[in-house]
């Protein structure tokens, strides 16, 4: 840090310690959250079933699709894109779990180009039941783009893995240990503005359509 | 008689120099119900005036003056939500550095009520005449959201017999009087008053009611200016079956 | 932007005689009261949260600097560049000089109303770079060459026929020739023309709404996934946020999410939410290789320290300006700067001073709705009152007013004389008012006047009348 920097840091950190609203006797930073985690989910809230989450997905504009196996998902895939547009090619997210499928029939890569991507196939961690939102971590396989640049946004997601709130989320990310993805994309919907009017409009710059393939393992 | 409860009507400046028929409303509908009314002679302003343009020091004063002047009663009474607002919520604020008045601010807090709601609340009047219009009514803020005077004056008025209550869209807006803001920004205050009366005449009533004189006199005003047939009167007046003469602004 | 809070009045006028203003205000202003009333019906515990969100920003403002020095630890863990700006300028240098370093020519900007408080654009065109506002409403407003006139829906005031002629002739350059008239037209060429701009910046530019201590991550809440696109494909990424959006733990944001979306436009949740920590990993394949936060000062520690600090709590979620009647009437730009409505009158005056932004705090009936919706229950007429108290005592503000109010007090004080006084006018008004209900002429009350009839009192007031007819109950 340059000296400016530390005095500007200093002075800033200085002022708001000498103010008259700031707790003076506190003993250090960790301690400054203890209250706080009385707020926090010991256990993850697993949700009793898709059925409320695919409520709330149809509410927020998303379209959804059931499978009992991820071995149908090359197929509902197809479909789905035959459905809106003619011979594209679909990106999928460079996950074993999404390349080792069947996709012989179809124009597919794993190659990121943001500048052409249309259709795009990532896989979310986690559902949030309360709001139909889909949660999604930025990985080597999986980059942020795939979220947002294609018009056609499909997500994957195992029906297992749909939690009642964000806090389970936490929870979640928590017990895993792993490392805080770069970015955790929660998706509710496709993109939208109503900045014209109060109108709503799909596909202001992120996917004009989102579509939830729900992967029901028994 | 003993069981009696000692009340001291706090008349407001604007009913004292304006519409007197609303304090003598007030005192027919509290010895109606068989309460002993005081009219305490020193009582001019509550303060609230400077309260809200920052002159603390005036309303300080003001303040001590009526604690003093009320401390002996079993209720203070007021036909105003924005007067008995500051007396109920503000004047505890003034005292922090008087702990004698600051209890005695409490004191009278507690024991202080917006006339509608002590007549509702306390007392549960009865109401036994008629008044054949259509009424519609006025949230007056301060006496909405600082005491919660909102049921009190509908429920009452469902007991005058004749009497249809219709309410309006966003009854629970501000309409533009503010005290002292409707004449430092009276364009403002006009274009909101507009809105409320665009929401009255929605209503086809013939009358409006509010439990403070400001809003009414602000809201018949420009009724007049503008030649719309609205006809206003205090809550109290119509509960009081005093509503026969003149409306505000009418001769 | 150049505030123009001074110039209230004539604002004002403006705003009041502008008849596709009037308009569009009148459109909006029931939508969105009525999209948060059906959005928190279904909530049973909404006034918990309320108050649950209260404590925690209270508990966080009071540990601050903990909280702060959290943040900056696990941030920088990440990767993450952290700066300090001391105010507008310092923080403007701070950004320029991270462009500058990176030779960017362009920047493209996700909304955030810090940015527009430091006024980052004018810094980044006097630097020879030219920032692109990507939110729609904004981009929408820079066209115009205006100011954002809500912190949420920035464009709120422009119909769409406005909009329309805005793009038709804004868009030539890109080859658009047609004048587009529909929404969903309007808002596809937005996109792909937008779309090139966010490949092609160096460096994007993003607000946030969050800053959670327990992890360095910053939070963006949105509709449109311009923020996203901001913050991951240029190589920079640079976050403009105030101290005070520092919260402690990843449950934190929960909780605010649960009344900030409802707050501001009636949605249980925005399309997009999205926590981002610290610049792209080793074997991310996107990302910004740099990712700067600069914690903007800018006046809040003084707030911090004065009798006005509950405006800090603010989660800028727009609830206070769609529930104020005076903004509702008056629009955004009345106010002459980046914040307006009711937190816009706090912190506005708090920032600029009472000497460019005195009319605001005054500029209020104190009606209270505006607190009664704010998700963190910010006393707002108590903030507004305190102002006028630091008015007052500093003897600034309208010397009629303040001339008015000390006589009235002076005569309130003396119960007899007032009583004597204001016997005497009202009898004399009466006379002068004999044969009529109202009037439409008196001196002295030129403004109730102007617009209003004034209302012939009695002609005695009710103390004279007492006096005379009940002398036994005279205490």
């Amino acid at each position: 840090m340059d000296k400016d920097q530390s005095s500007a840091r200093d002075e800033i950190l200085g002022r708001i310690r000498n103010s008259t609203r700031t707790e003076k006797n506190k003993s250090n930073i960790e301690d400054a959250q203890t209250s706080m985690k009385t707020m926090e989910s010991a256990t993850i809230n697993f949700a009793a079933g898709p059925d409320k989450f695919i409520a709330k997905l149809n509410e927020v504009k998303a379209t959804v699709s059931v499978i009992s196996s991820r071995m149908e998902l090359v197929r509902e895939v197809h479909e789905y894109v035959a459905r809106h547009q003619e011979k594209p090619t679909i990106t999928l997210a460079n996950e074993p779990e999404l390349t080792s499928l069947d996709w012989s029939e179809s124009s597919i890569t794993t190659d990121y180009e943001p500048h052409s991507i249309s259709v795009s196939v990532t896989s979310a961690c986690y559902g949030i039941e309360e709001t139909g939102t889909l949660i999604l971590y930025s990985s080597p396989t999986s980059p942020t783009g795939m979220n947002f640049l294609p018009d056609y946004h499909i997500v994957t997601l195992d029906t297992s893995n749909i939690v009642v709130s964000m806090d389970d989320v936490w929870c979640g990310l928590r017990k895993n240990e792993q490392a805080i993805p770069r970015s955790i994309n929660m998706i509710t919907g496709p993109s939208k503005t109503a900045d014209i009017e109060q109108d709503i409009q799909f596909g202001a710059h992120g996917p004009k359509f989102l579509h939830v393939i729900l992967i029901q393992n028994t | 008689m003993s069981n009696s409860l000692n009340v001291g009507l706090y008349v407001t400046c604007l009913v004292d120099t304006m519409r007197p028929n609303v304090a003598f409303a007030s005192v027919k509908l509290l010895e109606s119900a068989g309460c002993n009314v005081t009219i305490p002679r020193a009582q001019t302003c509550c303060g609230q005036p400077g309260f809200n343009n920052g002159d603390i020091v005036t309303s300080r004063k003001l303040a001590r003056q009526v604690i003093d002047e009320y401390e002996t009663f079993d209720y203070l009474v007021a036909p105003s939500g924005s007067c008995l607002g500051m007396i109920k919520s503000h004047y505890p604020e003034l005292f922090d550095n008087d702990p004698v008045y600051l209890a005695k601010a409490k004191q009278l807090s507690d024991k202080c009520y917006e006339i509608v709601s002590f007549l509702h609340d306390v007392l549960k009047v009865e109401i036994d005449h008629d008044f054949d219009a259509s009424v519609t009514y006025h949230d007056s803020c301060s006496g909405l959201r600082e005491l919660g005077v909102k049921s009190q004056p509908r429920e009452l008025l469902k007991k005058v017999k004749k009497l249809q209550l219709v309410e309006m869209d966003n009854s629970e807006v501000c309409c533009g009087f503010g005290g002292s803001f409707c004449m430092k920004y009276p364009e403002i205050s006009t274009s909101m008053v507009n809105d409320k009366l665009k929401c009255i005449n929605e209503t086809q009533a013939q009358i409006v009611l509010a439990g403070d004189l400001g809003c009414l006199m602000n809201i018949a005003g420009r009724a007049h200016r503008e030649r719309l047939p609205i006809r206003c009167f205090h809550t109290v007046e119509v509960l009081a079956n005093m509503a026969d003469g003149p409306a505000i602004g009418e001769k | 932007m150049q505030p123009i809070s001074h110039q209230f009045n004539s604002n004002v006028r403006k705003a009041l005689n502008d008849k596709e203003l009037q308009k569009s205000l009148f459109s909006a202003k029931d939508g969105l009261v009525n999209n948060r009333l059906k959005a928190i019906k279904v909530v049973s515990d909404f006034e918990d949260l309320r108050e649950q969100a209260k404590q925690l920003k209270n508990h966080t403002l009071t540990n601050l600097d903990s909280y702060l020095e959290l943040f900056e630890k696990n941030f920088t863990a990440q990767g993450g560049q952290l700066h300090w700006a001391r105010d507008a300028r310092h923080a403007q240098e701070i950004i320029v000089g991270i462009c500058h370093q990176h030779e960017a020519k362009t920047v493209v900007k996700g909304k955030s109303m810090a940015g527009e408080e430091i006024d980052i654009n004018t810094a980044l065109e006097n630097a020879g770079i030219e920032p692109i506002e990507t939110d729609l409403g904004e981009y929408i407003v820079q066209l115009a060459k205006e100011a954002p006139s809500h912190i949420i829906v920035p464009a709120v005031h422009k119909t769409r026929a406005q909009i329309s002629q805005l793009f038709a002739d804004n868009h030539k350059q890109y080859g658009c020739n047609e004048k587009l008239t529909e929404a969903s037209d309007l808002v596809a060429e937005a996109r792909k023309i937008m779309r090139a701009k966010f490949h092609a910046a160096d460096v994007g530019i993003t607000g946030a709404n969050f800053l959670v201590a327990e992890t360095g991550s910053s939070v963006i809440v949105t509709n449109e996934g311009n923020g996203d696109l901001c913050s991951t494909l240029p190589k920079v990424h640079i976050v403009t946020a105030g101290i005070e959006k520092v919260v402690p733990r990843l449950e934190s944001v929960s909780l605010l999410m649960k009344l900030l979306p409802r707050s501001a436009t009636g949605q249980e949740i925005t399309a997009y939410t999205t926590l981002t920590t610290g610049p792209k990993r080793q074997n991310d394949t996107d990302g910004p290789e740099e990712m700067h936060i600069v914690l903007i000062d800018n006046g809040r520690t003084e707030i911090l320290n004065s009798e006005i600090s509950d405006i800090l709590r603010c989660i800028r979620c727009g609830a206070c300006l769609n529930h104020c009647p005076v903004y509702g009437n008056i629009g955004g730009h009345a106010y002459g700067w980046v914040y307006p409505g009711p937190m816009g009158a706090v912190l506005t005056t708090a920032i600029l001073g009472l000497e460019e932004a005195g009319d605001l705090p005054n500029a209020c009936t104190l009606n209270g709705r505006c607190a009664s919706v704010c998700p963190v229950k910010i006393p707002l007429p108590d903030l507004l009152r305190s102002l006028r108290t630091r008015q007052f005592n500093k003897s600034s503000g309208s010397k009629i007013t303040r001339t008015v109010f000390a006589l009235w007090g002076q005569l309130s004080a003396r119960p007899a004389i007032y009583h004597f006084a204001s016997g005497l006018a009202i009898k004399f008004l009466g006379l002068l008012g004999t044969n009529k209900g109202s009037f439409k002429y008196l001196p002295f009350v030129g403004g109730w006047l102007m617009s209003r009839d004034f209302p012939v009192p009695e002609g005695e007031t009710f103390h004279s009348q007492w006096n005379k007819q009940k002398g036994k109950h005279h205490g």
